[in-house]
């Protein structure tokens, strides 16, 4: 993982440092390089995040029936992730509509993603009025 | 025919009196000998089998060797093993109450986790955070359930043992010669059922789950905030039990009252006429009949305590249930407040203070019950 932090920091600086000379006269070829950047940041990460969602899915079996409510909790939890990073990216190209609609998309993704979820919890909670 | 001279007469009445001596000699060591057979006759008078009936309940505890050994003089601490007993079932519901924290601590933590690496500024986060809750939320409704269902058994099972422990009882108190006095208590035993099937069971029980609803209401959603009237909720069903209960001992302590002048009054009259109207023999059958009646006595309130007991043990089990599910919400909470979900915290704490409440309706239950054992047990003791 150091290695990786390591990595990420050191491509991170280059592109940062090649974004600012790019902006003053090819500012689009630095909002693309700076995506790039971001995507292969994602890509680096994600090997490292393969060991955690192994864990993550020991844990998930451990709850036997609820483990389906924690797949949902884990998805929505990526989906959170990948659509802030998306988020950020737009507002960093000066975006701020397009990050906004990222977002909302994200809440709109999360929603269905946990729908069966929250549609059982809400009748196990009304489920308690009408014993 | 020549009439017997006085002296052959007396002769004949010394002999008499000599052989009824040897008669009740002898019938004392037979009573003696026979006393194991008395107290069994006595026990099953009393509705023994009843009792154990009415304990199929109690973790399979052997009521009818509770009460033999109590009618043998053994304590009630002696007869019972509640340390081994209390280790038995902490070891049973350790695992549960841990695994139930875990299970309602994960959604509150992942979120509270996701909050801090999404940062303050995310607009992705509430919607998480929102579903973290309702996750919670449901787990909590889920857990509350299943601790109404054991209060639900519980109070079933206090109705029913109301209805059988008090006619035993009675019958128990007949034969110590309280049964007059203990009859007056029947109407008290049906108000008893009443008021655990009416109002504990089903207005106590309707507040509880109210309280737990609105406690889930204000754990998803930001704005809302029934703090009031889960206060309201939380009043009613402790003013409830309280008042049940106060009223019920009031009833129980006026029935006494009215019934001491009666208690024991058949079994003093018939002491008196034996010693006053029995010529020669009356004294020693009256003494006869006042360790009958010590037997009796002992018997009675053997079967009393068994009684008693049966009902403790039966509802020890939901009552477990109903602390572990409080103390798995606590405990969740507690871990929910650390990942700075307070919502998910406040939420936790509230459905535990709402199996407080389930608590609080079966004690109330289980108190009637063991008030009107109590007052029937107490009879004729002057």
């Amino acid at each position: 993982m150091d290695a990786t932090v390591l990595r990420v920091t050191a491509l991170c600086v280059a592109a940062a440092m090649i974004c600012a000379v790019l902006r003053l006269r090819h500012p689009e070829q630095a909002t693309a390089l700076s995506l790039a950047v971001g995507v292969g940041v994602l890509a680096l990460l994600a090997s490292e995040l393969a060991p955690a969602l192994e864990r993550l899915e020991g844990l998930r079996q451990l709850f036997d029936r609820d483990g389906q409510m924690l797949t949902a909790l884990l998805k929505a939890a990526g989906i959170a992730i990948i659509a802030e990073l998306g988020a950020q990216l737009c507002a960093d190209a000066g975006e701020s509509a397009l990050a906004g609609r990222v977002a909302l998309a994200a809440r709109v993704a999360i929603l269905g993603v946990c729908a069966p979820m929250l549609a059982e919890a809400l009748e196990r909670i009304t489920g308690l009025l009408s014993w | 025919m020549t009439p017997t001279p006085p002296r052959k007469r007396r002769a004949t009445l010394k002999r008499c009196l000599i052989l009824s001596l040897f008669a009740m000699l002898f019938l004392c060591l037979f009573a003696v000998a026979r006393a194991e057979d008395v107290t069994e006759a006595l026990l099953e008078r009393a509705g023994l089998d009843e009792i154990e009936a009415l304990g199929d309940g109690a973790g399979g505890f052997d009521l009818g060797r509770l009460a033999r050994r109590l009618v043998a003089g053994e304590s009630l601490t002696e007869a019972v093993d509640l340390g081994g007993w209390l280790r038995e079932r902490w070891a049973s519901e350790k695992a549960g109450v841990l695994r139930g924290v875990a299970l309602l601590a994960a959604p509150a933590l992942l979120c509270g986790v996701m909050g801090s690496v999404l940062g303050r500024a995310s607009r992705v986060a509430p919607a998480l955070r929102l579903i973290g809750s309702a996750a919670c939320a449901g787990l909590l409704a889920e857990r509350f359930e299943a601790a109404r269902d054991g209060a639900a058994k519980l109070l079933d099972f206090t109705a029913r043992a109301a209805n059988v422990l008090a006619p035993t009882l009675i019958s128990a108190a007949a034969l110590t010669g309280a049964g007059p006095a203990a009859a007056g208590f029947t109407p008290a035993s049906a108000l008893c059922a009443s008021a655990i099937e009416n109002l504990l069971r089903g207005a106590g029980l309707w507040l509880c789950a109210v309280a737990a609803v609105l406690a889930a209401a204000g754990g998803l959603s930001e704005g809302m905030r029934p703090d009031r009237l889960f206060a309201l909720g939380k009043g009613a069903a402790l003013w409830l039990c309280g008042g049940v209960v106060a009223a019920f001992m009031g009833l129980m302590t006026m029935e006494g009252l009215l019934s001491s002048g009666r208690g024991g009054a058949a079994a003093r009259t018939a002491h008196y006429a034996l010693e006053s109207l029995v010529p020669l023999i009356g004294g020693e059958v009256s003494e006869a009949m006042d360790a009958l009646l010590a037997s009796a006595r002992l018997v009675r309130s053997a079967v009393g305590v068994t009684g008693m007991t049966a009902v403790a043990l039966a509802c020890a089990e939901p009552m477990a249930t109903i602390v572990a599910a409080s103390l798995s919400a606590k405990l969740a909470g507690a871990a929910a407040d650390l990942a700075g979900e307070h919502r998910v915290a406040r939420m936790a704490g509230r459905f535990s203070e709402a199996m407080d409440m389930l608590a609080a309706v079966c004690v109330a239950a289980v108190l009637l019950v063991l008030l009107l054992a109590g007052g029937i047990l107490s009879l004729g003791r002057n």
